[in-house]
This record gives C-alpha cells, sequence and structure tokens, in this order.
C-alpha cells in the first residue's frame, strides 16, 4: 500500500518535473539577448596551463651554471661579444 | 630605437631573470649546447633561437603553440598568396628564392615578442632574458610594422595628428590581443590578413556608440554595414607605386620605391562578404607592378590582374572628425574623396575594375545641411593644413614611465611628434634603412 502511495508520488511528481520542464522550455525567454560571436577585444587563455605546473614538476634541477655565469658577467661578455656582421643593402622609399 | 651593444645583446640580467619561471630550465634543454666553462666549446651545437622550433614551447604551452603555428606571423602566407595569385605554379620557385632573400627577417617567433628584439631593430635581449608578457610596442610590434603602421600610428606623417587611440595611450596590444596574435581562435592558415573574422572589431568597444540608437546622426543613418568605421574616421595614409627589388653589387639584396604620397580614397570594397559587408572602403595602392620582380626574370606575374593593386586597407589614425565626415557634403558628392577612373593608371584599370567607382554618391533628397563639424582640439594634431589647423603642434604624448607601451626602459624612441623632414619623415630614420619586415609586407600588399 504504502509503497504503491510512493510510487504514484514519485510518478505525480516525475509528471511535474516534465511538464514544469515543458513549460519553463515554453515561456518566454527573458535573459539577455545573444551576443554576437565575435572576438572581443579581451583575452582568454590564461597564464600557466597545468600542463606547464605539470612538466615543471619533473625538471631536472638547474646544472647549467657555467652558462649563466658568464651569461651574467657584463665585464666577461663585453670582452667576448662582438656584433654581428649583418651587412645590409640600402633601400630607397617607404616600402 | 638605439641598437643594443654588442654584450647587451647577450646579458641575461641575474636579478630579474631569477624571478621568471623560465628561469628554472636548464638553458641547454632549450639553446642545446654544453654547460662548460669554454664558451667555444660550450657553443657547439648551440641554436640562439630556439623559439624558431615552437616546440621547445610548446610543452609547456600547448594551447598557444599549435595555432600560432597556424597563424600568418609564422606562416606568412600573405606573400605567398599576393604573389601566386597573380603569377602560375612554374614561376613559384623562383619567386620562393626571391621572398627568402628579401623578406627572411619577417619571420615571427615567439621569441621575436617576448624575449629578443627583431632582426629588423637590431636583435638583442628586450630585459635580459625574461620573457616578457607583454611585448613592448615599439621593441617588438612597429620594430617590424615599422613604416607604415608606424607613421600612421604615431603621427609621423607629414601634418597628421597620431591616432586617437595611440594619445589615449593604447599600445597594439590593446587591441590586438593573445589570442589573436597566437591564432587562437582565429582562421588557421589564412590567405592574408582579412580572411576570416574581423579582429579586433571596432564595435567591441564602442557598442553603445555605433549604428542606429546611437544619437550620432551620421551612425544613425549609414549603419554598419555600408561604409567600415575607417571609412569615416581614418584619414590619409602612404600610398606606394613602383617597387623593384633588386641585388646590389655584393649580392645584397634591398628594395626601391620610387613614388609615395599621402592621400585617402574610398573604393568599392573588393573584400566584400558576412564578415566585411561594407559597400564602401578605404582602399590603398600597394608597390607591386608588372616589373617588380625583373631582375629575377621575365614575366613572373603573368596573370597581375587577378588581383587589385588598390586594397582593402583599415589605416591605424582614427580621428573623431576628419576631413570627410565633417559634412554629408565632403563625402557625398566629392569626386575627389573617390576612387574614380581618373585615378587609376591606365595599365591597372582592369585589374582593379571591382574596386573603381563611377562617381562620388549624391546625398540622397531631403536631408537638410547641418552646421559642420570641427575638430575637437584633442584631434587636433599637427599643424599646416586649414583642417588640422595651424600650428597646433603636440597632440602626442610623449614616452614616459609606462614600460609596457613604450618598450623598455629605452628613453631612445623619439617622441612621435609630427615630423616633417629628412629622414625622419619615413621612419626608421639614421642608421637602419634596410627592409624591415612590414617595409616588405606593405612591399607585398595585404592582401
Ligand atoms: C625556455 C627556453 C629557454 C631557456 C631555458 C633559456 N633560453 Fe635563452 N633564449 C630563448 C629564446 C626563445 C630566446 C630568443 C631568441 C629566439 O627568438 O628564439 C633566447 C635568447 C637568448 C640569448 C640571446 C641570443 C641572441 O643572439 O640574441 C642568449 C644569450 C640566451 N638566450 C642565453 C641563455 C642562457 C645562458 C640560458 C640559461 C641561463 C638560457 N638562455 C635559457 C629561450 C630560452
Ligand atoms: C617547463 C615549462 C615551460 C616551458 C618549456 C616554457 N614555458 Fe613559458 N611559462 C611557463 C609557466 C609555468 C608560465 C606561467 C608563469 C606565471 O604565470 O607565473 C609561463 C609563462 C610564460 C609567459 C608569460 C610571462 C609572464 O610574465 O606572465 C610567456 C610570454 C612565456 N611563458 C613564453 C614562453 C616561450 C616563448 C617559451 C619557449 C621559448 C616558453 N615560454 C617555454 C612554463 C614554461
Ligand atoms: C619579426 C617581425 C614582426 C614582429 C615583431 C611583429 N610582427 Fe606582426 N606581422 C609581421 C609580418 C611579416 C606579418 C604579415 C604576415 C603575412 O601577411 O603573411 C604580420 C602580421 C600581423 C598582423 C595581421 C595578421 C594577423 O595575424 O592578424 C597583425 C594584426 C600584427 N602583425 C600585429 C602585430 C603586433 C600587435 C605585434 C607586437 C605584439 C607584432 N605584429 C609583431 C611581422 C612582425
Ligand atoms: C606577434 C607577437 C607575438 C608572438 C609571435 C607570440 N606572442 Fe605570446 N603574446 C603576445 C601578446 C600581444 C600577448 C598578450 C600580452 C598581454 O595581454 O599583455 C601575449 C601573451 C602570451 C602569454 C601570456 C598568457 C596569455 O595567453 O595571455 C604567453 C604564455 C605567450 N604569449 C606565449 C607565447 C608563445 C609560446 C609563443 C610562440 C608559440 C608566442 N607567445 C608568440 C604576442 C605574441
Ligand atoms: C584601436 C585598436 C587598434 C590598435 C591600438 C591597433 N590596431 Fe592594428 N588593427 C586594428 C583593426 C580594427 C584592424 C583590422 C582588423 C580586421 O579587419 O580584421 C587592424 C589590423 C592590423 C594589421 C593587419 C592589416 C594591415 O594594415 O597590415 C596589422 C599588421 C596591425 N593591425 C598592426 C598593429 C600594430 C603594429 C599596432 C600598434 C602600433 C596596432 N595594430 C594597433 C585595430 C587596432
Ligand atoms: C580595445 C578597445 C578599443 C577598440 C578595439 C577600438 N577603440 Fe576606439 N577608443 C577606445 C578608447 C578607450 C578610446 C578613448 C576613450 C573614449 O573616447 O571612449 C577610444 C576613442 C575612439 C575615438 C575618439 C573619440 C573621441 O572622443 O575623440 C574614436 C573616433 C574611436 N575610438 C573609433 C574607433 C574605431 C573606428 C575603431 C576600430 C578601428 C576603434 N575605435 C577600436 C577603445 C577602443
Ligand atoms: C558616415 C561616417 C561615419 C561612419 C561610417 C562611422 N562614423 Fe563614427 N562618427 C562619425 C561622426 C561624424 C562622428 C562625430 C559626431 C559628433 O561629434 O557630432 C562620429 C563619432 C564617433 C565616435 C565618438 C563618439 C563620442 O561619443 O564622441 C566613435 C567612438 C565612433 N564614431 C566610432 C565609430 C565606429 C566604431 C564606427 C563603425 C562601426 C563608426 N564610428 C562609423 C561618422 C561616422
Ligand atoms: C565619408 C562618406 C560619407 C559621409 C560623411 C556621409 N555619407 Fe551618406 N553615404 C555614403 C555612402 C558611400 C553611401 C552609400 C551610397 C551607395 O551605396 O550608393 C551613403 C548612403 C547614405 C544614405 C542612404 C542610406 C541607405 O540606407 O542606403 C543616406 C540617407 C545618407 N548617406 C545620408 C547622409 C547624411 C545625412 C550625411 C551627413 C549627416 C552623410 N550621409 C554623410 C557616404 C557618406
Amino acid at each position: 500500500m504504502v509503497y504503491r502511495a510512493l510510487s504514484k508520488l514519485v510518478l505525480f511528481a516525475g509528471l511535474l518535473l516534465v511538464g514544469g520542464g515543458l513549460l519553463i522550455s515554453c515561456a518566454p525567454d527573458t535573459s539577455a539577448p545573444a551576443l554576437t560571436p565575435r572576438p572581443r577585444a579581451t583575452s582568454t587563455t590564461a597564464g600557466a596551463t597545468p600542463t606547464a605546473q605539470k612538466v615543471l614538476a619533473t625538471l631536472r634541477a638547474f646544472v647549467d651554471q657555467s652558462c649563466l655565469d658568464c651569461h651574467t658577467n657584463k665585464d666577461q661578455l663585453v670582452k667576448l661579444a662582438v656584433g654581428p656582421v649583418v651587412e645590409k643593402a640600402e633601400s630607397e622609399g617607404p616600402g | 630605437m638605439a641598437p643594443l651593444e654588442p654584450w647587451e645583446r647577450v646579458w641575461i640580467d641575474a636579478t630579474a631573470y631569477k624571478t621568471d619561471v623560465h628561469s628554472l630550465i636548464n638553458c641547454t634543454d632549450c639553446h642545446g649546447g654544453t654547460a662548460l666553462d669554454d664558451m667555444d666549446a660550450a657553443h657547439v651545437g648551440m641554436n640562439p633561437s630556439p623559439a624558431s622550433d615552437p616546440q621547445s614551447c610548446g610543452v609547456c604551452h600547448p594551447d598557444i603553440t599549435p595555432a600560432d603555428a597556424a597563424s600568418l606571423h609564422t606562416t606568412l602566407r600573405g606573400y605567398d598568396t599576393v604573389l601566386y595569385t597573380r603569377s602560375t605554379p612554374e614561376n613559384h620557385a623562383i619567386l620562393e628564392e626571391m621572398e627568402s632573400n628579401h623578406c627572411a627577417s619577417c619571420h615571427t617567433t615567439c621569441g621575436d615578442c617576448h624575449i629578443s628584439q627583431p632582426a629588423s631593430v637590431g636583435g638583442g635581449l628586450l630585459k635580459g632574458h625574461t620573457f616578457v608578457k607583454t611585448p613592448p610596442m615599439s621593441q617588438t610590434c612597429t620594430g617590424c610594422h615599422g613604416s607604415r603602421i608606424k607613421n600612421e600610428y604615431f603621427g609621423l606623417n607629414e601634418e597628421l595628428p597620431a591616432d586617437a587611440h595611440f594619445r589615449t595611450r593604447m599600445a597594439c596590444s590593446a587591441c590586438h590581443t593573445a589570442d589573436e596574435v597566437h591564432g587562437v581562435g582565429m582562421t588557421l592558415n589564412a590567405d592574408h590578413r582579412y580572411d576570416g573574422v574581423q579582429s579586433p572589431t571596432c564595435e567591441s568597444c564602442h557598442q553603445d556608440k555605433v549604428g542606429v540608437g546611437s544619437g550620432i546622426e551620421q551612425h544613425e543613418v549609414h549603419g554598419t554595414e555600408i561604409l567600415s568605421c575607417q571609412a569615416c574616421h581614418s584619414i590619409a595614409y602612404t600610398n606606394c607605386s613602383n617597387c623593384h627589388v633588386e641585388k646590389n653589387e655584393n649580392g645584397l639584396p634591398f628594395f626601391k620605391v620610387e613614388e609615395h604620397a599621402l592621400g585617402f580614397y574610398l573604393g568599392r570594397n573588393p573584400l566584400q562578404n558576412g564578415e566585411r559587408p561594407y559597400r564602401f572602403v578605404p582602399v590603398r595602392h600597394v608597390p607591386i607592378d608588372l616589373n617588380s620582380f625583373s631582375f629575377y626574370g621575365e614575366n613572373l606575374l603573368p596573370n597581375f590582374n587577378r588581383l587589385p593593386t588598390w586594397v582593402y586597407s583599415t589605416p591605424h589614425n582614427i580621428q573623431k572628425i576628419t576631413p570627410q565626415n565633417q559634412a554629408c557634403e565632403n563625402c557625398h558628392g566629392n569626386d575627389d574623396l573617390f576612387l574614380t577612373l581618373d585615378k587609376v593608371a591606365l595599365a591597372e584599370r582592369e585589374a582593379n575594375k571591382g574596386v573603381i567607382v563611377d562617381k562620388a554618391p549624391p546625398l540622397p533628397e531631403g536631408y537638410v545641411k547641418k552646421a559642420d563639424l570641427t575638430p575637437t582640439a584633442e584631434s587636433d594634431g599637427g599643424g599646416g593644413d586649414g583642417f588640422w589647423g595651424d600650428g597646433g603642434s603636440e597632440a602626442s604624448p610623449t614616452p614616459a614611465t609606462g614600460d609596457d607601451f613604450w618598450g623598455g626602459s629605452g628613453s631612445s624612441e623619439p617622441t612621435p611628434t609630427p615630423t616633417v623632414s629628412g629622414d625622419d619623415f619615413w621612419g626608421g630614420g639614421n642608421s637602419q634603412p634596410t627592409p624591415t619586415p612590414t617595409e616588405a609586407g606593405d612591399f607585398w600588399g595585404g592582401n
């Protein structure tokens, strides 16, 4: 008995839900109009991705100290660095 | 930009770089080579430009690298499109050779925007090897987009004011976002710069001021599909013709543009489609002609007429009030403003038949002429001709604090006031008369 009453209730509740669902879906849409899917002048890709975090976690320790030491040593670089000898031809006009 | 000293180009700022997450990565993981105290031995197999293989960044930035690989900055397809469309397959190899001579420095790696200055401005690290999130405008973007866009945007063209957005200190990346320049959400392998969605759109920031309902008369009558925003809001830009590429006696490539002039012309929209529905847009003459590449061979562009030489354009010199929108009849009925047949060289009329306008559209009957608009104080830029007001000497902000805006600490960027004379006039000025990528970009024409 109790069981049948319960199942009726469940059925009723179910109908209500479906009906309600229908009602809602038939109701006029009062939400804001859909925005035109145009790219906006805002960015969506956020900074650190989970992938980056994961790769960072697996990095081996920093061992390239000799590279860093030289490239942070101004005096040494002044002695060693040579300007790029890129030759360039004269062009004319604004292009 | 003053070129960096040789040592500065390779100097890592220990203090700043230590705070950068990338400093956790071994140098050799990106650059190759071997960590040794002897420079020559250490540099064997070393790659100074690891970002030329975007996978070195892609392991950690997989949301960016695949799109970037298909973006115009990487593919440079815009150049191929305008050349190959005008040519035939048997000429492609020779055109490719010519491109590799004249356009080598156009290729843009992640490093060219985030780590070092592009080769066209002498190369070297931006900020002691820190990975700079916002590419500093004058060290990166205008290093390549050097002549046309820089001159327009900064107000370096004779007597013309800077872009309204520049005057509010907006840098390139205020409009051209990370996603756009990385190609995320853009057309993959686009054929040219106007292939696919507009990005950015003016509307994305000025929604309330646009079209019907804006309360601005000219917006109300025209809506948003008759004219592009630039048709009313941009001013004179550079039109070039007669470009030739050659090599000098030492085999070094160079180009020569013999004729150029500032002008503003509305033509029929050569790219009219759903994304760009406008009937009329500003059109710019690109410096290509039948003989541009004759140094490399005969008749390399047999299908020259397949593309117009007056192309769709979006000049970067936006003003609220412009000579053409000051009054209805500065535009309606004003043949001088439109690209009529007489303005197009005889040999190019066939190529431009889709762009040429018969005559300026008359003002439809029934519109009462209102009082003319006058440029506001802020948009009053250069001196000179009546429109911009005489002697309104300086419209541009002076370079100051904002690192991101001016790029670097370098106060060496000249104040972008309109300059008239000599080298400065065409930008680049002093010691770098070589085709920077934009110049090449301009040269090949945007689409
Ligand atoms: C995450 C990858 C990465 C790491 C790690 C890295 N670099 Fe770089 N480095 C780059 C990129 C990218 C550039 C810019 C050049 C380019 O466009 O690829 C660059 C540029 C340079 C330059 C300037 C090259 C030139 O000719 O302009 C030097 C010098 C340099 N790196 C040294 C080092 C040293 C020393 C280390 C270790 C302390 C290091 N790098 C670690 C990616 C890296
Ligand atoms: C081992 C992983 C890893 C590699 C390899 C890597 N990155 Fe990153 N990168 C990161 C992480 C993590 C961040 C986020 C840092 C943060 O938000 O604090 C980041 C941030 C950045 C930023 C933004 C900087 C900022 O201040 O917000 C840029 C630009 C960047 N990376 C470029 C590159 C380039 C170019 C390469 C290849 C030469 C590269 N990265 C290689 C992990 C990596
Ligand atoms: C190393 C040179 C170089 C640098 C640095 C550079 N560009 Fe470019 N850019 C180019 C070239 C070359 C093209 C044209 C490619 C084509 O048409 O095939 C281009 C195309 C573009 C385009 C149109 C295509 C597209 O992807 O939408 C925009 C917008 C652009 N650049 C903006 C910028 C901005 C903003 C910056 C600075 C953050 C910048 N560029 C830095 C060389 C460069
Ligand atoms: C033409 C210039 C240009 C090139 C080339 C370029 N970027 Fe960017 N990048 C930008 C701009 C502009 C931003 C936005 C900066 C801001 O919002 O302040 C940006 C932002 C970023 C950021 C910060 C996170 C984000 O998405 O806002 C990362 C990480 C990054 N870029 C990595 C890369 C990598 C990796 C490459 C190469 C595959 C690359 N970039 C190539 C111009 C460029
Ligand atoms: C106020 C917004 C805005 C700013 C700031 C801006 N742009 Fe643009 N840019 C645009 C618009 C709009 C287009 C056309 C986009 C389209 O139709 O898809 C464009 C197109 C371009 C193109 C491709 C067309 C061409 O003329 O070659 C390049 C390259 C470009 N911009 C570079 C730059 C550079 C470099 C800067 C900084 C000096 C800059 N832009 C600043 C709005 C802006
Ligand atoms: C990223 C946002 C952004 C984009 C994209 C943008 N603008 Fe603006 N614009 C601004 C801001 C901010 C100002 C200055 C404040 C103001 O007057 O609203 C401005 C100012 C202006 C002004 C001057 C208004 C005055 O009072 O002098 C005009 C005209 C204008 N924009 C037109 C355009 C056009 C045309 C485009 C497309 C080529 C465009 N804008 C793209 C943000 C933007
Ligand atoms: C037919 C010419 C015309 C076209 C097309 C046009 N505008 Fe305007 N616009 C004007 C005029 C004229 C004004 C100045 C009105 C005034 O000050 O009375 C103006 C003013 C503006 C302003 C400044 C508004 C303010 O509050 O001061 C902005 C921003 C603007 N336009 C953006 C746009 C954008 C974005 C587009 C493209 C969707 C566009 N305009 C298309 C003629 C035009
Ligand atoms: C910068 C140029 C320009 C300015 C300024 C301009 N117009 Fe127009 N207008 C056009 C063009 C181009 C068309 C399209 C003509 C065609 O397709 O034949 C047009 C179309 C029109 C139309 C027809 C609209 C339709 O729906 O077809 C009217 C009405 C009009 N303009 C009135 C005006 C008035 C009034 C003003 C001044 C308040 C004005 N215009 C300022 C260029 C301009």
